[in-house]
């Protein structure tokens, strides 16, 4: 293992011995990015902020996972990225079960509550989760292709694919806003 | 339209994380700042389930290996201080009383005991000699006088008369 000289490889030596200052760089380093990543696959605020808040307090007894292959960053954005999916499907789970139980004919709950507070929110919503974090790491962070692929552990031909059909669906929907405004 | 949606992205609202979100994780870590455990009262760095005695395991300055190994070794019975086992194993004093008074008693039971070798010494007078020395005392017509005086009471109580 390489001696650290840099900056992130410091902060992870001072997590790793148990100093809140390597937490604390890694969180002002990537925080802000980690949370827009999980608001655009969570579509709240609030629900981003947790897990986020839940990815740093555990950061220090899974940081043992990270083992340098990819960039620290890089491996963040998956176990964010990895986290949501859980909560998505707990969420979903947990709303399954209140509706079969309710034993009415009450509309299934959406997998999420959702924010839409600007126009991107509201063209992604039309997105599976998954879709929405690849879409959005790819056009709103500029995750280049072969780090998405390690995110996603996916080969680079299939993130290409999911991406075309995703803005394909982005368009289509920008294009029906764009004719409602018109009609109005 | 690819113009569109990079504009799009480009502008899209990002969130920045509010001030308490690092507030409250830093509260709710395990981790501890540099500068905190450098002014970290020592008495809270003792290991709990120790008295204020400062025997091993209780060193403030003793590093986790020296701490764990007390641990064990308090576990088991034992202290890392050999002095301490002393002090605070009862039987150990116990037997340790045992053992001083057997030492005594041995020490004794040697000073009183006659020296090895010795003859076992002879009765001080012989039954013979006592007799012949007897005889060298008494005179044996007092002697002589004493055993008739004897049957004189003899026959004193047979006839009932006071001698």
């Amino acid at each position: 293992m390489k001696p650290p000289i840099d900056a992130e490889g410091k902060s992870l030596d001072d997590l790793r011995a148990g100093r809140l200052e390597g937490l604390q760089w890694i969180y002002g380093t990537f925080a802000e990015r980690l949370l827009n990543q999980c608001y655009r696959i969570l579509l709240s605020r609030e629900q981003a902020e947790d897990v986020v808040q839940d990815l740093f307090v555990r950061l220090p007894s899974i940081i043992g996972e990270f083992r340098g292959e990819s960039a620290l960053g890089t491996w963040l954005y998956r176990v964010a990225h990895n986290m949501c999916l859980n909560r998505l499907q707990q969420a979903k789970n947990r709303a399954k079960l209140e509706w079969e139980n309710a034993g009415d004919l009450a509309p299934r709950a959406r997998e999420t509550s959702v924010e839409l507070s600007d126009l991107l929110s509201k063209a992604m919503a039309e997105l599976d989760a998954e879709t929405r974090s690849l879409l959005w790491l790819k056009e709103g962070e500029g995750v280049p292709l072969k780090e998405l692929s390690g995110i996603f552990a996916l080969p680079e031909g299939t993130l290409k694919s999911r991406l075309s059909r995703a803005r394909d669906k982005v368009k289509e929907y920008l294009d029906q806003e764009a004719k409602v405004e018109k009609g109005a | 339209m690819k113009k569109e949606l990079e504009g799009l992205f480009r502008d899209a609202e990002r969130l920045l994380p509010p001030p308490e979100l690092w507030d409250r994780i830093a509260s709710q870590s395990p981790l501890v700042s540099a500068q905190a455990s450098a002014h970290r009262d020592p008495r809270l760095a003792a290991p709990t389930g120790m008295d204020a005695k400062g025997g091993a395991g209780r060193d403030r300055d003793a590093g986790p290996s020296e701490v764990l190994r007390a641990l064990k070794g308090s576990a088991a019975g034992k202290d890392a201080r050999p002095d301490a086992a002393w002090e605070e194993a009862p039987y150990l004093r116990a037997a340790a009383v045992i053992l001083a008074a057997a030492l005594l008693g041995l020490a004794a039971f040697g000073f009183f005991r006659r020296p090895a070798g010795e003859p076992v010494r002879e009765a001080a007078v012989s039954p013979a000699a006592l007799a012949g020395s007897a005889a060298e005392v008494f005179d044996p017509e007092l002697l002589d006088w004493q055993a008739s005086l004897g049957d004189f009471v003899t026959e004193a109580d047979e006839t009932g008369e006071a001698p």
